[in-house]
């Protein structure tokens, strides 16, 4: 294992040091690399990884040198195809990103994650997002931000599947209400 | 010759008596001969005992063929004889010689019948033709009946003396009723003849009778006469059959009746302008709805097209009263038009419905939708009782109030939102108990003991605290009216008479107290009395209500006068005991009453109708900051006691709003308790069950909305009382 000169701090690397791991990586701050490199490291706090996380996160993924790590961050990638690995991970960066001591995520920095995480996986990400910042505007729980994912795997693309009894949150029931009527004029155009 | 031994041999004769062919030749003209005579009703001169002799011989040397074969033929040609003469009656005869012709052939076969007996029970058993008679019967049918000159015109005949008699000529029945007994008799043992050659043909022509006469009459006539012509008809037509038709044409000619005089125009004949369902209804005409119940009740469906047309009046009518905006500000007219309208309808439905089950429900799903439709339903009603115990049964016999309590009670099971009801309820009652308002306590006590039963002890529970601390609060003035007589010092309340209800906090409607400074007699009289509670109750708090109570003020004007108020009311005047002038602002430092009870209170005082001080600036509606007011001694009234207080009145837009957001905060809390119950119980549940389990468990209060439901259950997840099934999103599991 390698101890790579990032710690400031002893114990700690913080946000700048972990700018610069990530510079070395090759990995761009906005590129959900990032969040997948923090989730395989079982990094709990946002913006930091201690030193125990990032020995073992080196260990558990077989590398011993930044090198190693670089060009194992495809694969990293390509493990996110299955299902079941992304859901975890997804549900990870909830509880990652906002942090240990509130219950709910606020909603520029969900908007934020949401772009990243699920581009190209939820159809109606945009519309998701104008109807946050038109409606909602408060923070997101995690039992919303859960069932986004299995909303997003379940919805058709004319959004006729949706069930009103499905026990979906009232959040995404009103989201499929606002919506549905911006499809259709979508559609007829 | 041989010597023969002489012996005897006796030896039967060996030839039988055998018929030969002459003689059963012989024997077959007797009997045809005989036969004959019979026809010709000539039969008086025939021996019995010879015919059936003969009979029995020859069947007995097997010429049983010719004896049958030969009497067919001979009937058959003697039934033709008989169809020609019928067939050439003239129409008014014919049946008649129909009929004779009939009874004729009946009787002879009869005569025949005995003297070929047996035949019938030998020759006839063994090869399984039809009995003489029945033989008889099939000829006749077959050459009389069905003969071509007769068939028709038997039918034809019998047709038209039926639609004679449908248009009001008599007839004869008993002639009629031979004939159709006649064709019965032909079917044998079915009633095939009859039904081919007569019935079917009776239906369908009944049929198209009643088609058109029903059309006719409905474009004629109102709807009750209508009826009654449709009732008699129908009666008319069980009369025939009873009479002269075959019993099994009953139910088909009532099916027929039935379906061409009722089913075909019910929905005109209901929905008839100015005299269908909806008018009988709005004008209590008991017979005719009661008709209408008896005639539509015969056909499928007749029910439920007078429950749907009286669903729709009811909801139309209760709809009005309660957006009639007459009714809107008056409570009391609004709570009686309903009642009204109850009565009404309960009475045609006793009298005219037979208090039909399904009646009564339509009646009640009427009811209910209408009277949810206001919102304001629940306060208003209780208003209308508040009424009724403040002033409105006072002097009523128990009866009397028994039933008016009752009839309430029956609107108030149609409330969708009991919850709101208690609350408004409990305001009315905490009022009517402490400013000692009820005209009686038995009839306060027996409005609850109905709500109890109605709804069950969590619903009366803290109204029934109410009554208990009013009475522990009466025992307690008596013990401290005794206290007080023992303290040393002489008068100790300032000859101020003071009365304190003690009220247990949960139990009464809370109310946010604003304390305000009261006048410094009536503070120390207060000291006295929190030293006398408490002394013996350690640990309590009390908290004087000042906006609940009142006070009796003895003033003096030009004459004297007691004047009844309110504490907030006795905080103000009193200060003009020491000056006779005072400006708003004084009186708001001084007092300390919150700003619109002050303003509210100041108008009422101002009033022209209580005139008891006097406003700087009387035509402003609204009290100013800048107001003076000035203690009128010029003040009159006839009475001795001049009532100021403000009774119970119905809330403001403002008001109602306040009262729904606690309404509805206190239902969020309700919901959550409930579904916490329900998932404590199960551990697993599925979402629909969830919501079905928790709106029934609070269907006797409100109707919770699904989507608040669901809101709730989701506040849970967040504050981690249930959880997501990980497996099932759809499932809920309790998180102990």
């Amino acid at each position: 294992f390698l101890q790579y000169a990032d710690e400031q701090n002893k114990d700690f690397i913080n946000e700048e040091g972990l700018e610069r791991f990530f510079q070395d990586l090759g990995i761009e701050l906005s590129d959900i690399l990032t969040l997948i490199v923090a989730w395989q490291f079982g990094a709990e706090t946002f913006g930091e990884f201690s030193k125990e996380e990032f020995i073992e996160g080196f260990k558990s993924l077989r590398c011993e040198s930044t090198r190693d790590l670089k060009n194992k961050l495809p694969s990293l990638k390509a493990e996110l195809k299955d299902d079941r690995c992304f859901r975890e991970f997804y549900q990870f960066i909830f509880n990652y990103v906002k942090g240990p001591d509130t219950k709910v995520l606020d909603l520029n920095m969900a908007v934020e994650l949401w772009n990243v995480v699920l581009k190209d996986r939820f159809k109606f990400l945009d519309l998701w997002t104008s109807f946050l910042k038109e409606r909602h505007n408060k923070a997101i729980s995690k039992d919303t931000w859960n069932l986004l994912l299995e909303f997003s795997k379940h919805i058709n693309a004319t959004m006729t599947n949706y069930d009103d009894e499905g026990a979906w949150p009232v959040l995404i029931d009103d989201f499929v209400e606002w919506a549905t009527p911006k499809i259709s004029s979508v559609d007829k155009k | 010759m041989n010597q023969k031994k002489g012996k005897i041999a006796i030896k039967p004769f060996r030839t039988q008596v055998q018929m030969d062919p002459k003689y059963a030749e012989t024997t077959w003209n007797l009997l045809r001969g005989a036969i004959s005579e019979i026809h010709k009703k000539n039969a008086s001169g025939l021996s019995f005992e010879e015919l059936y002799r003969n009979a029995y011989n020859m069947v007995l040397h097997k010429y049983g063929d010719k004896l049958y074969g030969g009497l067919k033929e001979v009937l058959e040609a003697h039934l033709d004889e008989v169809a020609q003469s019928v067939a050439s009656a003239q129409d008014d005869d014919f049946l008649q010689v129909l009929n004779e012709a009939w009874n004729d052939h009946k009787t002879s076969m009869l005569m025949i019948r005995d003297i070929l007996m047996y035949m019938d029970r030998v020759y006839v058993t063994q090869n399984t033709l039809p009995s003489v008679y029945d033989m008889g019967l099939s000829v006749f049918h077959t050459h009389v009946a069905l003969h071509k000159r007769i068939k028709n015109r038997l039918l034809k005949l019998l047709l038209q003396h039926i639609q004679n008699e449908r248009n009001g000529e008599p007839i004869a029945r008993p002639l009629m009723r031979n004939i159709t007994q006649m064709l019965v008799s032909l079917g044998l043992n079915s009633r095939s003849v009859y039904e081919t050659d007569f019935e079917q043909h009776f239906l369908s022509t009944s049929s198209e009778f009643y088609r058109i006469e029903s059309t006719h009459f409905i474009d004629a006539n109102s709807c009750s006469d209508y009826m009654i012509k449709v009732e008699n008809r129908l009666k008319e037509e069980m009369d025939r059959v009873q009479h002269y038709l075959d019993s099994g044409t009953e139910p088909k000619i009532k099916e027929v009746a039935e379906r061409e005089l009722i089913t075909t125009h019910m929905k005109a004949l209901v929905d008839m302008p100015g005299s269908g369902l909806v008018s009988m209804l709005k004008d209590d005409k008991i017979e005719d709805l009661m008709r209408m119940y008896h005639l539509l009740g015969r056909v499928t469906k007749g029910h439920d097209l007078m429950r749907e047309v009286l669903e729709n009046e009811v909801k139309e009518t209760g709809k009005q009263i309660v957006t009639d905006p007459a009714n809107l500000n008056k409570e009391n007219s609004y709570v009686q038009a309903l009642l009204n309208l109850k009565d009404k309808y309960d009475n045609i439905l006793g009298k005219a419905f037979h208090n039909d089950k399904n009646f009564q429900h339509t009646l009640n799903q009427a009811f209910e939708f209408f009277i949810n439709m206001d919102n304001r339903s629940p306060e208003y009603i209780s208003l209308f009782i508040d009424e009724k115990l403040r002033k409105g049964l006072k002097g009523a016999s128990e009866e009397e109030t028994e039933r008016t309590l009752d009839k309430v009670m029956m609107l108030f099971r149609f409330i969708q939102e009991k919850d709101v009801f208690e609350k408004y309820y409990k305001q009315h009652l905490a009022k009517r108990l402490l400013l000692g308002r009820s005209v009686s306590d038995d009839a306060e006590r027996g409005m609850i003991a109905k709500l109890k039963t109605e709804c069950g002890y969590q619903f009366t529970s803290k109204l029934e605290g109410m009554f208990t601390d009013m009475k522990t609060s009466s025992d307690m003035m008596d013990s401290f009216k005794t206290w007080v007589t023992n303290m040393d010092a002489k008068d100790p309340l300032g000859g101020i008479d003071l009365n304190v209800s003690v009220l247990t906090t949960g139990f009464w409607p809370t109310q946010s107290s604003a304390n305000c400074i009261l006048p410094a007699e009536v503070a120390k009289c207060c000291e006295i009395f929190k030293n006398f509670y408490l002394k013996d109750r350690n640990g309590r708090r009390l908290t004087w209500q000042t906006n609940m109570g009142t006070a009796e003020l003895r003033a003096f004007f030009a004459k004297k006068h007691e004047l009844n108020v309110s504490t907030y009311q006795m905080c103000i005047l009193l200060l003009f005991n020491s000056s006779p002038n005072m400006s708003y602002k004084e009186i708001l430092s001084t007092t300390g009453i919150p700003i619109p009870d002050l303003k509210r209170n100041l108008l009422t005082l101002s009033s022209p109708k209580y005139r008891i001080l006097l406003r700087s600036n009387e035509q402003d509606k609204d009290i100013a900051e800048e107001d003076v007011f000035k203690f009128n001694d010029k003040f009159r009234s006839k009475l001795f006691r001049v009532k100021i207080l403000a009774v119970v009145q119905k809330e403001t837009v403002k008001q109602r709003n306040v009262t729904q957001q606690k309404i509805d905060e206190d239902r969020k809390h309700q919901i959550e308790a409930a579904i916490v119950r329900v998932m404590k119980a199960r551990k697993k549940m599925e979402h629909s069950n969830l919501i079905a389990e928790v709106t029934k468990q609070l269907q006797s209060r409100f109707r919770p909305n699904p989507i608040i439901i669901k809101k709730r259950i989701e506040s849970l997840i967040e504050r981690e009382y249930l959880e997501r099934s990980k497996a099932d999103r759809k499932m809920y599991q309790y998180l102990a």
